[in-house]
């Protein structure tokens, strides 16, 4: 079990913090996203997985606190996001977790295709520091309004 | 004398005059009828009798031929053919009926009239006797000359009449067969010349005979005979040589079947071959075949489709490789202007001025190569789909106008739209056309005189013309060419903004609908654009929307 799963399960779920999985192939991403939170003071324990195969050992090894949501890059290499999102369908249990995809693709059939497959919300990623600041707030606002993290 | 007897060939008016060559001539007119008088044969051993009879006939003028006994007048007939037989019934050693029934057993004289001649008394079964050998008449002797006469006359132009239709028949036959060598001279002649092999074989493949350009064509000795060569060694599969000869003998022929052939020489040929099985008179088949060569033309085929497939791999290949590239060129630039922010935002304070401005220009520069990036993509992925519906250009000018608000604000801008059509097209595309066109009209514009920007359309055969003129500051024309290419600017960034994509994407979208797209400008003095948007037919509009 990776320090990571085991500070997953630690933390437990709890009212007061908010536990992320980020699923991103690229380092330059996963730092910058960790940087967002560090900046915005928010409690969020973030796990980061850099392949999809990663991100669904972390999920399974802390079935008993499962993360609250999980943020996912669509484009990777191998497996991409949409294989995870096919993952979280076909598994009951993990449905009621929220799934953000963050893409570099503002395309509208990627939109429309992660939708349809599942995902909560689509957005494009952030192309300077502010609007990941933004994207923080963005993810504790779905965490504190069961509206948003309706499905 | 003249009876009524009728000048054969008279009324045809075929007949050659005397003199004319025979020869070369023979081919263009019927052979005059021979004048040639008709031979009657008197058959009797009594000279008196005979003498009687030459008398009675000697107005006919013809050829009286003696003979004083039925032996006699057998042995005549070997020599001549004659129109009619006078037979005396009542001669010694051989009767007339016994000469008559040997004449009969003669091919040639089965037919010929005998009149025979009797000085008995008629008894009724003389009669019937004569006319069961075959007699055609039967006179009593002493003869009367002018019957006799007319009835010798009758047989004689029976005789001559029969014996013009057969000359004619004969001459007929003889044109024909003449014909029939010319036709197969100039047949001969077709095939020795002829590029194509054409080949006669048995059911089997063996040849029956072919023409040069079929020893041509398979390296074969001109000298080797065509029973040597057998067809079905000639193919290069022997798949393709058991197919097509079932084929063949199932269908009775092939038509222009694409086949490869090995030639004696171990070339191997591209050749087209159409074969069809014929039957002879006698139940005798053989088959008829054509072959070609057209290795140059499938070499040229394979070539041009070869490269058709590979133009449309480059292409399909190009515009994956911009979409991707571009999609790829994001992330980079995604990391250097948010980590450059993040640089700012974090640790602006303790950089001094130069540190800040040296941070912000490679923000800056990456938004920029950003705008680039965007450009090519939007660029190719422009005009994947033309999705027609009826789009009013008046409409989309106007809302495109009011997208230039600030620009247009800024200075006394002239703008003349009026008489544009609704037309079949794709809105989305469009819009891009006219904000490029219009936007550029409003960016180029004359530094010394207030822009005015003129739009109109006009129905041509079969297109919309439009026409989008301004007064700004023109393009050379050695640059024409150049503008409509994708990244082509002719002034700085300082001058004038913007990524030089925006006439590659008219162009695109222009040529997407089936237009053309066309620049006329000088500068100093202003620039025109022309466009064309083709009116679908009618019949297709349909099938369109």
């Amino acid at each position: 079990m990776t320090s990571d799963q085991t500070r997953l399960q630690a933390a437990g779920p709890g009212p007061d913090r908010l536990r992320l999985v980020v699923i991103d192939d690229n380092q330059a991403d996963l730092d910058l996203f960790n940087e967002a939170i560090r900046e915005t003071a928010e409690p969020v324990l973030c796990l980061t997985a850099k392949s999809v195969k990663q991100g669904i050992d972390i999920i399974e090894a802390s079935a008993a606190a499962l993360p609250d949501i999980i943020i996912l890059d669509l484009c990777m290499p191998g497996q991409d996001g949409r294989t995870l999102l096919r993952y979280i369908a076909d598994h009951s249990e993990l449905r009621r977790i929220p799934v953000v995809v963050l893409s570099s693709s503002n395309w509208h059939r990627d939109r429309e295709e992660c939708l349809a497959l599942g995902a909560s919300h689509y957005r494009v990623k952030p192309l300077d520091w502010a609007s990941y600041i933004e994207l923080i707030h963005f993810l504790r606002g779905i965490w504190s309004d069961p509206y948003l993290q309706a499905r | 004398m003249h009876l009524a007897i009728p000048r054969l060939g008279n009324g045809a008016g075929l007949i050659m005059p005397e003199n004319a060559p025979a020869m070369s001539s023979r081919r263009f007119f019927s052979p005059a009828p021979v004048e040639e008088r008709a031979k009657v044969l008197l058959v009797d051993d009594r000279p008196d009798k005979l003498l009687a009879l030459q008398a009675a006939l000697a107005g006919l003028d013809e050829d009286l031929i003696i003979a004083h006994s039925g032996k006699e007048a057998l042995r005549q007939l070997l020599v001549h053919d004659v129109a009619v037989i006078l037979l005396d019934v009542n001669m010694p050693v051989m009767d007339g009926f016994e000469t008559a029934a040997l004449i009969r057993q003669r091919h040639n004289n089965e037919k010929t009239p005998i009149i025979f001649i009797s000085a008995l008394n008629p008894v009724e079964n003389h009669v019937t006797r004569g006319y069961s050998l075959g007699a055609v008449d039967y006179i009593f002797s002493p003869v009367v000359s002018d019957v006799l006469q007319a009835k010798v006359a009758v047989f004689v132009d029976l005789y001559k009449r029969t014996r013009e239709v057969k000359r004619r028949a004969d001459w007929l036959r003889q044109e024909a067969e003449l014909r029939a060598a010319n036709l197969e001279l100039r047949l001969d002649s077709l095939l020795n010349r002829l590029n194509v092999g054409v080949f006669r074989a048995n059911r089997s493949g063996r040849l029956l005979s072919a023409n040069p350009a079929y020893h041509r064509l398979f390296s074969i000795n001109p000298s080797t005979t065509a029973s040597s060569i057998d067809m079905n060694h000639f193919f290069v599969s022997e798949g393709d040589r058991l197919g097509l000869m079932a084929r063949l003998l199932a269908n009775g022929k092939i038509q222009e079947a694409y086949v490869q052939q090995r030639r004696m020489d171990g070339e191997v040929l591209w050749t087209s071959l159409s074969m069809a099985v014929s039957t002879d008179v006698d139940g005798t088949q053989s088959i008829d075949g054509m072959v070609e060569d057209i290795t140059a033309r499938k070499e040229t085929e394979a070539a041009l489709i070869s490269k058709a497939e590979e133009l449309a791999r480059s292409n399909a290949e190009l515009e994956q490789f911009a979409f991707i590239a571009s999609h790829d060129l994001q992330e980079p630039l995604r990391m250097i202007s948010s980590f450059a922010s993040l640089m700012t935002s974090r640790y602006g304070g303790q950089l001094d001025t130069k540190g800040l401005s040296f941070l912000l220009q490679i923000e800056l520069s990456a938004k920029r190569m950003q705008e680039l990036v965007c450009s090519i993509l939007s660029y190719s992925k422009t005009g994947k789909m033309v999705q027609r519906s009826p789009v009013d250009t008046a409409d989309l000018v106007q809302r495109t106008l009011a997208g230039f608000e600030d620009a247009l604000s800024e200075a006394a801008v002239e703008i003349d739209y009026t008489r544009l059509p609704v037309l079949d097209g794709d809105q989305v595309m469009l819009t891009q056309v006219f904000q490029n066109l219009i936007g550029n009209a409003l960016k180029f514009r004359h530094p010394q005189r207030n822009p005015q920007i003129r739009i109109d359309a006009e129905q041509i055969e079969g297109a919309w013309l439009f026409t989008i003129a301004d007064n700004g500051i023109g393009i050379p024309p050695e640059f024409h060419e150049k503008i409509f290419g994708i990244f082509q600017r002719l002034h700085t960034r300082d001058e004038y903004p913007g990524t030089g994509i925006g006439l590659a994407i008219c162009k695109k979208v222009i040529e997407r609908h089936g237009g053309v797209i066309t620049i006329e400008s000088h500068p100093d003095q202003g620039s025109t654009f022309r466009f064309t948007i083709p009116v679908p037919d009618p019949d297709a509009r349909s099938s369109q929307t």
